[in-house]
């Protein structure tokens, strides 16, 4: 009856510096995110969690917690320190013939694996959404350019097919289709975000990681992109994690949620549960300074 | 349906020096199949806290919940684990909370729609059911389509209340659910809630207005313990 995660990550640790074993050791700890012995940054250590099949997945924590630094491990973009990731997929990617899983990925630790594995799962089975639209979409390409070119990268050819595929999506993410041809550079932020959404899912992705989406939009753009996200979930079944600071982003979007201190988690647990009945100080203080 | 035993709440507050409170000791009471339970007490009894605490938005200190569940078979609510409670939820039990939160963008048929679409309903008849209910729990078609947001504290509990009922819950918990109505809107909730249980919904209800209380359960337990 409850299916098999599609993302476990194991272990996960990253150490920016050069490291010791006070900071590596999974069994050691210390207060803060610096290394008491070589001064290194913790960004993230022995992060640990399954990611099920179309379950919304939040993760929450203050400033410099480490968040960004974990989705982008996930993601692939910058390599763990230490740990492991493992990805299950069984069923289909949509009906564009968009392939799941190279069988050099099934049962293997990700992070080790030969780089055209790794650029095979980046391309067709996650998408992401950085935190700022600089990292996520090339500004003076245009809107239309930028999700074509993921596109191309998930081995589709058909320039006119995924034009139409383009337009189809800022439309769903609510650009006006006549602005597909301007650069992203000439957009609003909350236009950029939601650019960075059509792209992210112009590949039909199994897992979406989304940083921060709606940080920075003033509130009646924030709705429209939260809105997107909900639709998203009704409509493509996507696994998504959700990364925000915002507690009522988290509760309107998600079913669990993972607290993170210091590259840390401290607390995880049903997403209603952890907003009222947190149990672990730090979050308590975080629930409480929220409105 | 449910056997409550032994059932106790404490909130560790590390934000105020480590201070505990009782949210409520030693609960112990059940309920059969199609019937409903009524939980009676002061204020800070901690009737909410049970009712929290059977959905698990409350992690219970002490004590069992045991759950004939459709999915799993007996199961105790307390220690199911997060998954299951999950599943739980969106197929067996649903939760008429005291208020609404509000879902940005979002028009009042289509909350009241939206838990039936996450179970494999298509959006038409999915919108046709919540009017349905809309209109039985007397929302005028034209606010069918705008904002909750905007809506009066009875419109939005309204609301609340059609969403919580929509999929016709094998259990359905309820706390305060008619608070901030009038008394015709109460009517008409209450006769809802009764149509719901010859349906065989079994329900476990925190009520202040003992008429509401006596209409809609067959036993009733006083919370008497605490303050
Ligand atoms: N390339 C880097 N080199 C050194 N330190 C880094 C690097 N990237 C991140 N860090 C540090 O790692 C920690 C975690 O950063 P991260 O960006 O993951 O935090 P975050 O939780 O996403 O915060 P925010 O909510 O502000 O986005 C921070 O202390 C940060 O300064
Ligand atoms: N999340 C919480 N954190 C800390 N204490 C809580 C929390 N929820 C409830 N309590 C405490 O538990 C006790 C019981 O509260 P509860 O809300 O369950 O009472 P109640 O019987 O529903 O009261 P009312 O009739 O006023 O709604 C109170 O002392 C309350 O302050
Ligand atoms: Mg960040
Ligand atoms: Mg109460
Ligand atoms: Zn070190």
């Amino acid at each position: 009856m409850i299916k098999k995660p599609v993302l476990k990550a194991r272990n996960i640790t990253k150490i920016f510096g050069k490291g010791c074993p006070t900071c590596l050791d999974d069994d050691s700890d210390f207060e803060g995110n610096i290394c008491p012995d070589c001064k290194s940054v913790v960004g993230c250590k022995n992060i640990s969690f399954d990611l099920y099949p179309n379950e919304v997945l939040g993760i929450v924590g203050e400033s410099g917690s480490g968040k960004s630094t974990l989705v982008r491990m996930l993601y692939l973009d910058i390599e763990p320190t230490k740990g492991e990731m493992f990805l299950e997929f069984d069923g289909d990617l949509g009906d564009d013939g968009f392939s799941g899983l190279p069988a050099q990925a099934i049962g293997a630790n990700i992070f080790s694996a030969k780089s055209f594995v790794k650029r095979h799962i980046k391309n067709f089975f996650f998408g992401m959404v950085y935190q700022s639209a600089q990292l996520g979409l090339k500004l003076d390409v245009t809107a239309g350019g930028n999700i074509v070119e993921r596109m191309l990268m998930a081995n589709n050819r058909d320039i006119k097919k995924m034009r139409a595929r383009a337009s189809y999506l800022l439309g769903k993410t609510e650009i006006p289709v006549e602005r597909m041809d301007e650069p992203p550079k000439n957009f609003s932020g909350g236009m950029q975000q939601r650019v960075q959404i059509a792209k992210a899912i112009s590949n039909e992705p199994a897992i979406l990681l989304l940083d921060e989406v709606t940080t920075g939009l003033d509130v009646s753009v924030q709705a429209k992109v939260l809105d997107l996200i909900r639709t998203l979930q009704n409509e493509i079944k996507v696994s998504m994690l959700v990364v925000s600071h915002d507690l009522g982003v988290i509760r309107l979007l998600t079913n669990r949620t993972i607290v993170m201190k210091n590259g840390r988690i401290i607390e995880s647990g049903l997403t209603d549960q952890i907003l009222e009945d947190p149990q672990e100080e730090y979050t308590q203080i975080l629930v409480n300074s929220a409105l | 349906m449910v056997r409550i035993n032994g059932l106790s709440k404490v909130f560790k507050m590390h934000i105020l020096k480590g201070k505990t409170i009782e949210g409520f000791k030693d609960v112990t009471c059940s309920v059969k199949p199609g019937q409903a339970l009524g939980i009676k007490g002061k204020s800070g009894k901690g009737k909410s806290s049970v009712l929290k605490c059977i959905y698990r938005t409350y992690m219970p200190s002490r004590g069992a919940i045991e759950y004939d569940s459709k999915s799993y078979g007996v199961i105790d609510l307390a220690r199911a684990n997060e998954h299951e409670i999950i599943n739980i939820r969106k197929s067996e039990i649903s939760f008429i909370t005291q208020f609404l939160h509000i879902i940005p963008r979002v028009t009042a048929i289509d909350v009241v729609a939206e838990p039936l679409l996450g179970s494999g309903v298509g959006v038409d008849e999915a919108r046709e059911r919540a009017a349905g209910v809309l209109t039985e729990l007397g929302i005028p078609k034209a606010l069918f389509d705008a904002f909750p947001s905007t809506f009066s504290g009875g419109e939005k509990q309204r609301i609340n209340i059609a969403r919580s009922v929509i999929k016709a819950p094998r259990l359905l918990l309820m706390d305060e659910p008619t608070a901030s109505l009038d008394k015709k809107s109460t009517m008409t909730v209450v006769e809802l809630l009764k149509g719901l249980k010859a349906k065989g919904t079994t329900m476990i209800g925190a009520f202040h207005d003992m008429w509401v209380m006596e209409q809609i359960s067959d036993s009733i337990y006083e919370m008497d313990g605490g303050l």
